[in-house]
């Protein structure tokens, strides 16, 4: 369907890689002690089976996850020769969840400082996916070898109950995170997917508190704060006043922060105690990781902030053709044919494209996620989204099939070998305070 | 965005049965004992001997020893799991002769050796909670 992401046979591999990923995680624990020498050699058999599908599908993102996988697995059992295959087994697992989790939380906020970022930004669920089967992997070592399948203990403390919510979560965002499910799952499903998470999250606080130890000094302050973070992200909560617009899909998936903190959570309640007093390396590690994505998340909006006030002090030339007021933004040969540029107009950012030799002018923030759609790839008439593929009518905005909303456009003229652009909108959409609404939102009823 | 507003008032209600439910679950951390104080065996339970055995239903046998300082005292898995010998630092957060105990695989023992007097709790798990009274001879 679009250059660069292609669509019909990838779905095919993905299931056979997910069939092998999970066949894998579900036997390889069930080795037993006796053949845990083992353990190694299927796990990297495994991750080779899996780095010749992206090798033969020349999927860089997966390759990259299955080298730094396999290089740590191998690394672990080198250098920690003293421990227990299957508990380096679980506890690489269980480190390498946490990794690609923190990744697939970076690479979000890195895609709108740097452009670099910008082409991993599509592979961002492959690490979110990788995350939640080393999660499964982790788990599964540890429910049979710590626990012998005793269900009770999943939801009998917080340390347990943390990364069992943690890990159903991310199974439910893995299972969401197509192509397919992000452009056909109609809002209602979206809906009822969150309310379930949120009901589940609810009864296994119920059991909690018939069956629960509170034995770790952390559940006092632990357990109130993960209910009220889920809370806050409720289908009315902090996000949809923050951004304005937000699918049903992003509803589902920033669960990732919930999540994220969950399994935080986890690791500091596993370290302290495992050591009594937690060791510096773990606290670093752990912290480092979680002050990053916290950090990088706030220097995306104060840069995002700046660039508005800086932006919005810019003046143009103006000139008036049939009565509307239209900006000088640049002279024509500054322009690549099926390039789009980005200016700002009466503080409205605006992304330019020159199109043969036709201009077109789009507000440059894509409704879904931001998105910068002057960095957004012209396929015949429409201009596609670099993060999230939405695409858009170049002529009027109008929504392509993947798309929920419409993207504001603005009238173009040429006169003395430059380009202007008309201050208002004349596409469906109508813009306030920069933020856009629609005019048709699929979610009113 | 128009927003159906019954549906406002289930997220409320939501909440509110979340705070609710958040703030009982944190009364049990503030009053009264603990389900693991309350499982800790007790010093007048203490029996002679040197040997823990973690049993195939993860209890330990016996529960509390009493023993001189000097003893070296061995924990076995008999166990289908690992035994995760650990300091039971929520009922004594300390002193423990072994800063980082082991995680060991059926089968296996470890072995310490009390050279100072005191009660030291150590658990298995969430609920096998045992104690060694070091006495002076």
């Amino acid at each position: 369907m679009h250059k660069g992401h292609p669509t019909t046979h990838p779905f095919k591999r993905e299931r056979f890689a997910v069939a092998t990923a999970l066949a894998f995680i579900f036997i390889v624990p069930e080795l037993g002690f006796n053949l845990a020498w083992l353990i190694l050699p299927l796990l990297l058999l495994g991750l080779a089976a899996l780095g010749a599908l992206a090798i033969i599908e020349k999927d860089r993102t997966d390759l990259v996850i299955v080298l730094v996988s396999a290089a740590a697995y191998i690394g672990v059992w080198i250098f920690f020769p003293e421990i227990h295959p299957v508990l380096r087994a679980a506890r690489t697992s269980s480190s390498l969840s946490f990794l690609w989790l923190t990744v697939t939380f970076l690479i979000g906020p890195w895609s709108h400082l740097t452009k670099r970022v910008q082409p991993i930004y599509h592979e961002r669920r492959h690490f979110g996916v990788a995350a939640f089967f080393f999660g499964l992997l982790h788990f599964h070592f540890v429910f049979k070898y710590y626990f012998g399948y005793d269900p009770q203990i999943l939801i009998t403390s917080p340390f347990t109950l943390a990364s069992f919510i943690g890990l159903v979560l991310m199974s439910v965002l893995a299972a969401t995170s197509t192509e397919y499910a992000h452009n056909k799952i109609p809002e209602k499903i979206w809906n009822w997917i969150f309310n379930s998470c949120f009901a589940f999250l609810l009864l296994a606080w119920i059991l909690q508190l018939g069956l629960g130890t509170f034995a770790e000094p952390l559940s006092a302050l632990t357990l109130p704060i993960f209910y009220l973070i889920f809370a806050a992200f409720a289908p009315y909560g902090l996000p949809r006043k923050i951004l304005r617009t937000v699918s049903g899909w992003k509803q589902v998936h920033m669960l990732m922060w919930v999540i994220y903190i969950l399994i935080t959570i986890h690791a500091l309640i596993a370290f302290t105690s495992f050591y009594a007093v937690m060791p510096a390396w773990a606290a670093a590690l752990i912290g480092t990781g979680f002050l990053a994505v916290f950090c990088t998340h706030a220097a995306g909006w104060v840069v995002m902030l700046v660039q508005r006030i800086r932006q919005g002090r810019l003046g143009h030339d103006q000139v008036v053709i049939d009565g509307l007021k239209y900006y000088a933004v640049s002279p024509v040969k500054d322009f690549q044919d099926g390039k789009g540029r980005k200016f700002v107009i009466g503080g409205n950012p605006v992304a330019v494209f020159k199109i043969g030799d036709d201009f077109r002018a789009l507000s440059s923030i894509c409704p879904h996620q931001a998105g910068p759609m002057e960095d957004g790839e012209i396929i015949g008439n429409v201009v596609q989204c670099p993060l999230h593929d939405w695409q858009f009518n170049v002529d009027d905005g109008s929504p392509g099939p993947n798309a929920l909303e419409c993207l504001p456009s603005y009238p173009t003229a040429v006169q003395n070998d430059l380009v202007f652009v008309g201050a208002q909108s004349s596409g469906r959409c109508s813009e306030v305070n920069g933020h856009f609404f629609f005019n048709e939102s699929p979610e009113s009823e | 965005m128009n927003r159906p507003n019954h549906n406002r008032q289930y997220v409320l209600a939501a909440f509110l049965t979340t705070l609710l439910l958040t703030g009982a679950g944190c009364v049990p951390q503030f009053v009264g004992p603990r389900f693991l104080d309350a499982a800790a065996p007790t010093l007048d339970q203490a029996v002679s001997g040197d040997t823990f055995i973690l049993n195939e239903a993860e209890e330990w046998e016996p529960a509390a020893l009493r023993v001189p300082v000097g003893t070296t005292v061995t924990w076995i898995n008999q166990a289908k799991v690992f035994m995760d010998l650990r300091p039971a630092t929520f009922i004594a957060p300390y002193p423990y002769p072994e800063p980082d105990p082991p995680v060991l695989p059926p089968g296996e023992q470890y072995s310490t050796t009390y050279n100072e007097p005191g009660v030291f709790y150590f658990n298995h798990g969430y609920e096998a909670v045992g104690l060694v009274w070091v006495v002076e001879p």
